[in-house]
């Protein structure tokens, strides 16, 4: 319960909010008392035979106590709902900025899934606290109260004995939520049982087909379903059994009324009206006692939330991401890589074994070798995604760890392996890579570039076409090319290639190195490779193996050294060959 | 950055009545339990309905006359109807559930079993967890038809019913007055439903865009990181916060009116009463009691007006589920012979005629494949990636139907064949090993029936006994997730134990690539010189090794049958495979 002080900051802005709206809640409950002594004070009066005012004006009042006690109840109760809106957004866009300055290892950690549920429903979670749990604790609160002391006021002893079971209420809806709650759980286990049998079969159906499985499976599944419809009877019996004793002591608690009021009556302790408003006092405070039960749960459920949310904000952010830390001068492109060893994390074996190299600035150098070899590992490292040993990797004579991040990647522009496109038009999707907003004929100089320009006439919506949720509906050489628009907008000084061109044609991939030569003069860039056709356009060549550098030369250099990259060469050759056969 | 898109593919439908129809099918099975509940429901209401009666006899008899006794008798009648409405209601809400798990039970069996029987490609075609929503997810939410939904509303409408009886019973005048509102209330309601549903679908479409938008910003994090989109991306990210908040606000502003709206008509109502009521005692015509039974009944009736609003919205978000339950148990199953072909045992002649086939229908993954296998004999399927091989062991295992040509087992068309016996011949070793959740002898035995020390026959056999030995709990081991706790090379040989445990006329391996550690591969290796003797095999291979213990090669390239012998003729041959060993095999 603790951890729902956090919210605290997030509550204060709205304190106006709450303040009026709760007023109007707490105002709106006392009328909401007021009407059954109205109703008494008619009845006694017509009990009497003789009524102090007309009959009408106690309907009267009756219908303006009830319209004002529903203006006040909707307007107060809109407010704080409104305010618990604001405050859910609030959180979720606190929450979604801090996501965006953490570190690329924290995502490698947790599942989109996992993160998604946080900003939308753990913030959903801490939304009913701050809404409807409030709301509802004051009302429920209030009206409990209040109508006890107004039940204590028209008679002592009928209020005292027709507490008892109202108490008793509480008592069972205190003891039957945490048995309601462990049965919600076990249902919630059995279901994912079933899931689980279910996720199997349908993953594993080629298995389950060729070995004639689908009778064992279906009785795996029903045994599953079956214990599933054992949890759930079980907990509808104890919420059965809640209602059955609720409904059993709210009207106990008016036969407590009918016999002690009726004999109260008898001998003259008390009115009609006494037990007519008595009865309307019951009914009033059997809801308050319901409504505590999902005030607790829902509390109980937001703390967790809480909890889940408060994790997010308390992970360290990205290095250097701010500028108090280090040199916010961009990179020229020069690169000093000395005894780089580094892995993903402290399990793992290191992706890069002391790797020494230097690329000039302006030179252009492809990086091949074996897929695991550690090629992309050092473009996420030069990235700044991944932090290196301090000394390790130099920009300029200078620590990467010692540039901003917002400085490193000002210069740096990369083509990921997995291209990601956003669900937006193609246009927006280049721009999305410029440092500063895009003129038209930038992003027309960078679809030329990449060779889109091509592609286009075939979207209905040329350069504004909306590319589908990742861009599923461009091919993979579209989308390749697409993000090298991307890259070449920035007009970085240091280019990333991360395989960027493998499933761009060869002759399409001439073209486009070609044009790189007019675009990026004097720019470093760095091409890993999977294809040797691309050798041709650089000037050097670095041969990764199992994270260690085992050549660095030209082409022509590698080839009579007879090492790892002639290996490689023949072999693509080989494929190559095979492809045409 | 993607924009947020809103799109209209929401979980609600309106109403169709050959869904609900046939969804009230489902019921038949179960109509005594339907029926007994239906037999509560009408108790839990008289009951509840006879306390006013009672409150009513008790005012108007014993304290208007000052009789004590009879008092004490109507109250001690009040306690055997609060007893009784206590009872009723536990079972109502047992048997309603009783009825809907039941009822769901068996649905949700007919899923799965239909499931059973698609073909393949249905499950190529549709994601894994689009399955398992209809499983879990929309058979909840046909629960939820059932007992709130059906069952509660059913309940509310002869509550309202039966209220409107009483109070007839009590004033006729007054029930008349009560009335007079109602087409307030109707008309609140209506509107309320009308601007709910519309406001509650703006901000779900709201929260829908907002939360792919995330989806995708989180997926390409490291993008946004690598370009200093950050500030953008949370911008357009605030963008969707706001106009879901502006949305749901508007939505509780609607959903805030409803309740104080009805509270607001209970209040005239019952200003209705004392005026009219009140002057009726004034004139001798009412009574007492009459008065407050009549206070309590108009209470009671605006409970269910209020529940059935809520319960509407239920039963469209179900009408959606049902629909994609239907489909599924009306979606075509993979096609069986009309009088299957059973026999005990088969001999394991294998033949390829001309056979041609495409996933699509477009692509052609074979063209004109014939070649045959005879009984006994070993052979390796080899080629480049996309050549086919392993579109080649799934036909014969008929996971899929031919476009062109046949496949002869034993001389026997395998479409005439029961797909299920015919596959009993089979061990089948998959390139992926796909392990359950559960012990080691599920996996292997995979519910065959196999004894356990046919499993230690064939454990011992491919040497998986070795990986047996290194687990605690031997045949017991429980495995997790995809068998997580066992490296690759092990999942091998349990899968091989797994073909061979069956003791079957066809051994089909589909060869793994992965990395494998060389202890456990000469395991595999060794393991392998003993399986491929003895019984007719088909092999996949990746490994000069096993390549070399076959009968004879045939070489696949583009879909087609390019070459065929033995390995030494096809290296002389220096064509395709030549080609392939020095790629594949050389560094082996």
């Amino acid at each position: 319960m603790r951890s729902l002080l956090r919210l605290i900051p997030y509550l204060k802005p709205y304190r106006w909010e709450y303040a009026v709206g709760l007023t109007m809640v707490i105002v709106g409950v006392m009328l909401a008392v007021v009407s059954p002594l109205v109703i008494k004070a008619a009845i006694d009066g017509l009990q009497r035979g003789e009524l102090a005012r007309p009959l009408a004006h106690f309907s009267l009042a009756l219908v303006i106590i009830g319209i004002a006690r529903g203006l006040l109840m909707f307007r107060g109760r809109f407010t704080i709902i409104a305010a618990s809106r604001s405050i859910e957004r609030d959180i979720r866009t606190t929450l979604y900025r801090k996501m965006l300055r953490l570190p690329a290892p924290y995502f490698d950690k947790n599942s989109t899934g996992d993160l998604e549920s946080r900003v939308i429903n753990d913030v959903e979670g801490v939304r009913m606290v701050c809404g409807i749990s409030i709301m509802l604790s004051v009302s429920a609160g209030l009206m409990t109260i209040l109508s006890i002391g107004a039940m204590y006021s028209i008679d002592a002893k009928l209020a005292s004995l027709s507490i008892i079971p109202l108490l008793l209420i509480s008592i069972f809806t205190a003891l039957l939520t945490k048995r309601i709650y462990r049965q919600s759980e076990t249902v919630q286990e059995k279901l994912a049982d079933i899931t689980t049998v279910a996720q199997e079969n349908f993953t594993g159906v080629r298995v389950v087909r060729a070995f004639a499985q689908e009778d064992s499976e279906t009785e795996k599944f029903q045994a599953a379903s079956k214990k599933y419809v054992g949890a759930n009877l079980a907990l509808a019996r104890t919420r059965g059994a809640t209602w059955g004793m609720m409904t059993l002591l709210i009207e106990a608690a008016i036969g407590v009324t009918l016999l002690v009021g009726g004999l109260g009556i008898l001998n003259g302790r008390m009115t009609l009206g006494d037990f007519t408003a008595f009865t309307a006092y019951q009914f009033m405070l059997s809801w308050p006692m319901i409504a505590m039960g999902w005030v607790i749960t829902i509390i109980q459920r937001g703390a967790a939330c809480v909890n889940r949310i408060g994790e997010v904000l308390d992970e360290p952010e990205e290095e250097g991401s701010t500028a108090a830390s280090g040199t916010s001068a961009p990179p020229r492109g020069e690169i000093v890589v000395k005894d780089l060893t580094f892995s993903y994390s402290e399990d793992r074996l290191p992706a890069l074994k002391n790797v020494s190299l230097k690329i000039l600035a302006g030179e252009r150098v492809a990086i091949v070798g074996r897929t695991g070899a550690g090629k992309s590992s050092l473009l996420q490292i030069l990235l700044g995604h991944y932090r290196p040993e301090n000394g390790t990797v130099h920009l300029d004579g200078r620590d990467v760890n010692d540039y901003t991040r917002e400085a490193l990647r000002e210069e740096i522009g990369i083509v990921p392996q997995d291209t990601f496109l956003f669900s937006d038009s193609l246009s927006a999707n280049i721009a999305f890579g410029a440092k500063d907003k895009a003129s038209k004929e930038a992003i027309q100089e960078a679809v030329e570039a990449s060779r889109l320009d091509n592609d286009l006439a075939q979207f209905p919506h040329g350069i504004e076409q909306v590319v589908g949720e990742r861009g599923i509906t461009l091919s993979g050489g579209q989308k390749q090319r697409t993000a090298i628009a991307r890259a070449l907008i920035r007009k970085p000084r240091i280019l990333l290639l991360d395989d960027a061109l493998a499933a761009v044609d060869v002759h399409t991939e001439r073209e486009i190195l070609n044009r790189l030569d007019e675009h990026l003069t004097e720019r470093t860039c760095l091409i890993v490779t999977h294809r040797f056709s691309v050798v041709s356009k650089v000037d050097r060549v670095l041969v990764l193996d199992e994270g260690e550098l085992v050549e660095d030369g030209s082409h022509e250099d590698l080839l009579k050294n007879d090492g790892l990259y002639s290996q490689l060469v023949k072999r693509q050759q080989l494929e190559q060959s095979l492809e045409l056969g | 950055m993607s924009t947020l898109v809103e799109e209209d593919e929401l979980a609600e439908k309106p109403y169709d009545w050959g869904l609900l129809k046939r969804f009230l099918g489902y019921l038949g099975p179960h109509r005594t339990v339907v029926l007994f509940l239906i037999g509560i429901i009408l108790a839990g209401i008289a009951v509840d309905l006879a306390a006013p009666f009672l409150l009513r006899a008790a005012i108007d008899g014993p304290v208007a006359s000052g009789d004590a006794a009879g008092l004490k008798e109507i109250a001690a009648y009040f306690f055997i109807l609060v007893f009784l409405s206590g009872l009723l209601e536990t079972g109502q809400h047992y048997v309603s559930n009783l009825a809907g798990q039941r009822i769901l039970y068996d649905m949700r069996i007919q899923i799965f079993k239909r499931l059973q029987r698609l073909p393949i490609s249905y499950y190529d075609e549709t994601p894994v967890g689009r399955l398992l929503t209809r499983v879990t997810g929309d058979v909840e939410n046909l629960a939820e038809l059932f007992t709130s939904g059906l069952v509660g509303m059913l309940g509310n409408a002869l509550a309202l019913v039966l209220i409107v009886i009483a109070m007839i019973f009590v004033d006729p005048m007054m029930t008349l007055l009560t009335m007079s509102i109602m087409p307030l209330v109707i008309l609140a309601t209506v509107k309320f439903r009308m601007h709910a549903r519309k406001t509650y679908r703006a901000a779900r479409r709201a929260i829908a865009a907002l939360t792919s938008y995330l989806n995708e910003c989180i997926g390409g994090i490291k993008t946004i990181q690598a370009f200093n989109r950050q500030e953008a991306s949370a911008a357009r990210f605030d963008e969707g916060a706001d106009l879901y908040r502006d949305r749901s606000i508007l939505a509780g502003y609607i959903y805030s009116f409803f309740w104080p709206a009805i509270e607001l008509m209970t209040t005239l109502a019952v200003a209705l009463v004392l005026w009219h009521g009140g002057k009726g005692i004034l004139a001798g015509t009412t009574t007492f009691g009459s008065f407050i039974a009549f206070w309590y009944l108009v209470r009671k009736f605006f409970e269910p007006i209020q529940e059935l609003a809520e319960k509407y919205n239920i039963l469209q978000s179900a009408m959606a589920s049902s629909e994609r339950i239907f489909a599924i148990l009306d979606a075509p199953i993979a096609p069986e012979p009309e009088t299957p072909i059973t026999p005990a045992k088969i001999q394991g002649a294998i033949q390829f005629e001309n056979v041609s086939f495409s996933y699509d229908g477009v692509t052609p993954v074979l063209k004109d494949v014939s070649f045959e296998v005879k009984p006994g004999e070993t052979v390796a399927l080899v080629g480049y990636t996309g050549a086919g091989k392993t579109s080649v062991l799934s036909l014969l295992l008929r996971l899929y139907e031919l476009k062109k040509g046949r496949i002869l087992v034993d001389g026997v068309d395998v479409r005439d064949w029961d797909p299920r016996q015919l596959r009993r011949h089979f061990g089948m070793v998959f390139q992926d090993v796909f392990l359950f959740s559960g012990t080691v002898e599920e996996n292997v035995g995979l519910g065959r029936g196999i004894p356990r020390e046919k499993l230690d026959e064939a454990a011992e056999l491919v040497n998986a006994d070795r990986v047996l030995g290194r687990l605690p709990d031997r045949w017991e081991q429980t495995l997790h997730e995809r068998g997580a706790s066992i490296s690759s090379g092990e999942r091998q040989l349990l899968s091989f134990a797994r073909a061979l445990a069956g003791d079957p006329s066809v051994l089909i391996l589909d060869e793994a690539t992965a990395n494998i550690d060389a202890e456990t591969e000469g395991l595999i290796q060794d393991a392998l010189e003993r399986i491929l003797v003895k019984r007719t095999s088909i092999v996949v291979a990746h490994r000069l090794s096993t390549v070399r213990k076959a009968d004879r090669i045939l070489v696949f390239h583009k879909g087609e049958l390019r070459e065929e012998g033995s390995h030494d003729e096809l290296v002389e041959k220096k064509g395709i495979y030549e080609k392939l060993h020095r790629l594949q095999f050389a560094e082996n």
